[in-house]
């Protein structure tokens, strides 16, 4: 053989042979991988899905993803003329011309605005990630002034004599009174746990504040969350209902008569053991009703079916003549229509142990749903036209605003918002997420325990290993990206791993995701799910000086007496790095006579402040808990020589981490 | 010129080529469509063969001489395929939700077993995909390319009529799941992923025919609807495009007297619609139509023939006659389309575990509460041949118990006394590592649970081992057993 041949043949040849070997090998070290990753599930090894989708930022991210509006609440204006939309990711003011159905505006305004109120001539749209509200003169379509009020500004809605303005604040758990002619926080008042929804009573003398998490009860006891009541007179809490065994009270209103005040609400059944999903036993969905006069009794009606659920109630709204009011179920595309006049008969002469059925009765709800009007993606805010003749239904996935004939009950309209016209792998993944449609019945979406992708702040029993063994806190997951392994006792190495068939058998209770389908839920959480600016920090990043100080004692390595502490005792041992966590599994004397022997997933600690209870089994109410009450073995950290001013300090420090708002949500990054 | 032709022949020769290969393509491709498409099958079954009998199936469900044929439904009137041909019986045909295959219950002689099978319809061609030496009918394809269907268990001393199989399409895999002393028959599925079957409890004494509900794994048992009317329900449950679910109702175990009736699928227990109204005459099985309407068996007043014909469920009335035999009873229709593949479920079965776990929250919670509001102090658990053991029950009602898997037992509230005040329950069986809670005792169906922790479950389960051997009392472990 000559060189010519040589060259010609063997080359080729070889370098042939080591692609072919290489791709094999790749293939199979991707294949192996992918087994690995997403729990000996076939699923394809398909790099792109898990590697590149997830990106936060980058020319690549940048190709793959678009910038929707993501429409949350929708106001119509007294005159019926126009609408007013706020766009939860486009962080905008979309005003629309009722009549033609078109956009007529978009005014930018704050990071993630929540709910926008309207007198005509002025809007009000509280920015939840701002932590302020934008006043919009309506004519000139421009914000005329920023308000600055508590922490993840939500509800708002003004007084009778319009000089009022009533702000829930979210992430602060209390509510702002402002003087709206000076734009001045004129008082704050504590509401209850997560503050999301105010209505002024028709009669102008209260308002009612829902509450979307439990306030703290004792371990393993019903959760019991507040309607919290102020005196519009006197600016002050004059009451606080507690609804038992209820939460994420998204959205309140009353009858037109002011009789009665109705909230949308989750009935989770957390402490019942999830032995299976037939008949309701791990989350039912419907509404609240407390009888403003009188014993000023409170009810709860489901929406649900024995056979099929209507979750993630959001929006609820009442027909100018009381007769009906319209739930949007955001979980399954669905506006439920409820006969006022049945609930009334429902409640009339009703006796104690009747309304203690209510609650339960899955087969109920035929006596007063009138209407079942199927809806685009996750329908959110609602509003009705002056003459209550037309409801307008923000389709938050969609992008779009449907237009419903409410006397006709049936959808008549449908207004575009110009969102991009492309589905992209993550919006497929956001509206897996928030929709029930992968859950046996339609029972609850992921976000019905994990609302805004945080945490419900509820433990469940999920019956593994037994009934009323190993309870589980429900886990945020916010940022989670790079903090394997996942579940309490790390049992799963990736997300989709615990998304997978495991979620199928334990928790969904049907079909598994398909990988496509998998691959755009996990890429949805990983990129899209970031926590809400962290009140208890600076802006700038600064620490306070009680912060400062409760850093020292977090990072110490002596005791107060001078002596070493071992490393097992140390904090920064465990939760180091960026995220505070070590990622290893660690013994910190937590485990309880109802755990399977385990050791727990060191959690981060980023953001920690927004997820109460705290352990594994959420059994303790505070941070302040885990050390006074269970840490009394020093297992959990080298505690005990603390004196009560340190442990303060720390937990002040613990509550800072996270950031604020931060530049990129700033240029609408989500 | 010369060169030119030259040049040009191989171009046309290779023109030809390509022609010849796309006309093949063509015919193969048109071959390979399913002619059947779309067309009413059925089954014809002579009118002096058929007769009821819930234990063995009887007549009703392996009738002497019956075979399946194809309908054009645009051209009513003719057969324009007898299916199965090749079988000295067979009935039961069951679409996979693709259109395009076909599983049926059928004898190839008159000695042999009723075994299932499948046709391949584009192919015309039939494969068996059982052996069983008992009888078997009923089949239904389940969404993970597995089958279910009806057959007497092999244990000749299991005190049980017709039970439910699964297995696999090639028939690898088989496994009873059904384990109480029911007679079962019919399974359909609904498109949530679970099974409803016609069952009637046949031990100790006949009970009346409802529809129960269950996983593919067989856990999970729900009442799903039991007829008001005490009716007989001779056939499947169909499930509509609309949120419906259909079936026959008949008065009694004959095939007369049988009305349409609708449930909401949302609520099955509580939203029973007669659709055939005024309609004279008798109906004996339906399916869904792509456009709408049902297909159904009726048999109009007077006649003694089942016919298949159309109903309009928006007008409740019939529609055009499609088919109608002097000869044969026409029953049992289905239509070669695709319809809706149900989810497919996940399974909490482990072969390996040997219990299940049950838990009630409240054993004084009763629609037939106990006179003076007596509390329960024990529950008595009653197996096939007695009382096997007593457990008691907490302050708060609530029992937690860890049961031998695959045995049926029956349970009864007793007050502190040992004496009964409530039950005993249905039937009721655990899978291996199934686990189920109940709420109360014979308590309204449509309550869902109060999200309360229950006393018993703040201890271990109390063991109950149910024995495996037909005589009473045997194998339970540190409780009371009690001959009955």
């Amino acid at each position: 053989m000559n060189m010519t041949k040589f060259k010609k043949i063997v080359i080729p040849g070889i370098i042939l042979t080591t692609m072919l070997t290489a791709f094999f090998a790749l293939d199979w070290w991707g294949r192996r991988h992918a087994e690995y990753m997403t729990g000996g599930v076939a699923h394809p090894s398909n790099c792109v899905s898990c590697h590149v989708y997830p990106q936060q930022t980058g020319i690549l991210s940048d190709l793959l993803n678009e910038e929707y509006l993501s429409p949350l609440k929708v106001a119509v204006t007294p005159d019926g003329q126009k609408l007013i939309v706020t766009s939860q990711e486009g962080n905008e003011l979309i005003i629309i011309d009722a009549g033609i159905q078109k956009v007529i505006a978009r005014i930018q305004v704050g990071i993630r605005p929540h709910t926008a109120i309207t007198d005509g001539k002025t809007v009000f749209v509280s920015n939840q990630w701002s932590n302020n509200v934008s006043v919009v003169d309506l004519e000139a379509l421009k914000i005329i002034k920023t308000i600055q009020v508590g922490g993840g500004p939500a509800g708002l809605d003004i007084t009778r004599d319009g000089k009022t303005l009533y702000v829930a604040n979210t992430y602060t758990n209390d509510f702002s009174v402002v003087d709206i002619e000076t734009g001045i926080e004129r008082k704050r008042l504590r509401a209850g746990n997560q503050p999301v929804g105010v209505k002024i009573s028709p009669d102008g003398a209260k308002a009612y504040i829902s509450n979307r998490r439990t306030n703290l009860t004792t371990f393993r006891s019903p959760i019991e969350t507040e309607v919290s009541i102020a005196d519009i007179e006197f600016e002050r809490i004059i009451e606080r209902k507690i609804i038992v065994n209820a939460h994420l009270f998204e959205n309140i209103t009353f009858t037109p008569e002011g009789d009665l005040a109705l909230v949308t609400l989750i009935k989770a059944k957390n402490l019942v053991p999830a032995a299976q999903l037939e008949n309701g036993w791990m989350m039912n969905h419907g509404f609240g009703v407390i009888e403003t006069g009188g014993q000023g009794r409170i009810a709860q009606f489901l929406l649900d079916e024995p056979e099929s659920y209507y979750p993630d109630p959001y929006d609820i709204k009442v027909t100018p003549d009381g007769s009906r009011a319209f739930i949007s179920s955001a979980g399954v595309d669905i506006i439920s229509v409820i006969s006022l006049d049945s609930i009334r008969k429902l409640l009339t002469h009703a006796t104690p142990e009747m309304i203690a059925n209510y609650e339960h009765n899955l087969g109920l709800s035929s006596n007063y749903v009138i209407k079942r009007i199927p809806v685009g993606q996750n329908p959110k805010g609602m509003d009705l036209s002056p003459d209550g003749k037309r409801l307008y239904v923000a389709e938050r996935f969609a992008d779009r605003i449907s237009v419903i004939d409410a006397e006709k009950l049936i959808v008549i309209g449908s207004i575009d918002l110009g969102g991009p016209g492309r589905i992209t792998m993550i919006r497929r993944g956001q509206r897996l997420f928030f929709n029930a449609g992968r859950t046996f019945q339609n029972q609850y979406s992921c976000s019905s325990c994990h609302p805004d992708g945080g945490d419900d702040g509820l433990t469940y029993d999920m019956a593994a290993g037994g009934m009323a063994r190993n309870m589980t806190n429900t886990q945020t997951l916010r940022g989670i990206a790079g903090s394997s392994p996942f579940k309490w006792n790390g049992k799963n190495v990736s997300v989709y791993m615990q998304c997978g068939m495991r979620f199928s058998k334990f928790v969904t209770r049907t079909e598994a995701f398909d990988p496509e389908n998998l691959d755009a839920l996990v890429a949805f959480i990983f990129r899209n799910l970031t926590s809400p600016p962290n009140p208890y920090k600076d802006p700038a990043g600064k620490l306070t000086p009680a912060q400062e100080r409760g850093k020292l004692v977090f990072e110490r390595t002596r005791t107060n007496d001078g002596r070493v502490i071992p490393p097992k005792g140390q904090c920064v041992t465990c939760h180091t790095g960026p995220r505070f966590t070590n990622r290893q599994l660690e013994e910190v004397g937590s485990l309880s006579d109802t755990d399977s022997p385990m050791l727990f997933d060191t959690p981060e600690l980023n953001y920690i402040y927004e997820s109460p209870p705290y352990l594994h089994d959420g059994r303790a109410n505070s941070l302040e808990e885990i050390w006074t009450v269970y840490g009394g073995e020093d297992k959990h950290g080298y505690i005990n020589d603390l004196t009560k001013m340190q442990l303060n300090d720390m937990i002040e420090y613990l509550k800072s981490l996270g950031d604020p708002v931060d530049a990129e949500r700033a240029e609408n990054k989500p | 010129m010369k060169i030119n032709n030259m040049r040009r022949s191989p171009s046309i020769k290779s023109l030809r080529i390509l022609l010849i290969i796309i006309l093949t393509g063509f015919i193969l491709t048109n071959c390979g469509e399913n002619p059947i498409k779309r067309m009413i099958i059925f089954t014809q079954i002579s009118p002096d063969e058929i007769s009821f009998d819930s234990l063995t199936g009887g007549n009703w469900r392996y009738p002497g001489k019956s075979r399946i044929v194809a309908v054009d439904r645009a051209n009513p009137g003719k057969i324009y395929k007898i299916l199965t041909d090749d079988f000295y019986s067979a009935r039961a045909p069951e679409m996979s939700f693709d259109g395009t295959r076909m599983l049926f219950s059928g004898r190839r002689s008159e000695d042999s077993p009723w075994q299932i099978y499948e046709l391949t319809l584009w192919k015309n061609k039939i494969r068996q995909v059982i052996s069983k030496t008992e009888n078997c009918t009923d089949p239904a394809y389940l969404p993970d390319d597995r089958i279910v269907f009806s057959s007497m268990p092999a244990d000749e001393d299991s005190l049980s009529g017709h039970v439910l199989y699964t297995c696999g399409l090639d028939g690898c895999c088989l496994q009873r799941i059904t384990f109480h002393p029911h007679s079962e028959f019919a399974p359909a599925m609904l498109e949530d992923g679970r099974l409803v079957v016609t069952s009637w409890q046949i031990y100790p004494a006949t009970g009346s025919p409802m529809y129960l509900s269950y996983r593919p794994d067989g856990t999970k048992e729900e009442l799903y609807y039991r007829s008001i009317h005490t009716g007989w329900l001779p056939g499947k449950i169909r499930e509509t495009g609309d949120g419906q679910i259909v079936f026959v109702e008949t008065e009694n175990s004959s095939m007369k007297n049988g009305k349409l009736v609708s449930l909401y699928r949302g609520r099955p227990l509580s939203s029973r619609k007669e659709l055939s109204g005024n309609i004279e005459g008798s109906f004996y099985s339906i399916f869904p139509g792509p456009d709408g309407k049902y297909i159904v068996s009726y048999s109009p007043p007077g006649e003694n023939l089942f016919g298949i014909y159309e109903f309009d469920p928006n007008r409740g009335k019939l529609d055009q006659k499609i088919f109608e035999d002097p000869v044969f009873y026409s029953i049992d229709p289905v239509i070669a389309i695709p319809r809706q593949m149900p989810r497919n479920l996940p399974s909490e079965v482990i072969g390996e575990k040997t219990t299940g776990l049950l838990m009630c929250m409240n054993s004084d919670l009763s629609d037939t509460p106990a006179a003076n509001d007596e509390k329960a102090r024990f529950i008595r658990v009653t197996g096939m041949n007695g009382i096997i053991s007593e457990i008691p029950v907490e302050k708060d009602g609530s029992f937690y118990v860890e049961l031998t898997a695959d045995s049926p037992i029956r349970l009864m509230t007793l007050n502190a006394d040992g004496e009964i005040l409530g039950g005993p329950c249905s039937w009721i069986y655990m899978r291996p590592n199934e686990r189920r809670g109940c709420i109360g005792c014979h308590e309204d169906p449509e309550l869902a649970p109060v999200n309360i922790v229950a006393d018993a479950i703040k201890k271990m389960p109390v063991e109950v081992v149910i024995p495996a051997s037909r005589h009473a009392g045997e194998g339970s472990k540190g409780h009371s057993q009690i001959d009955e």
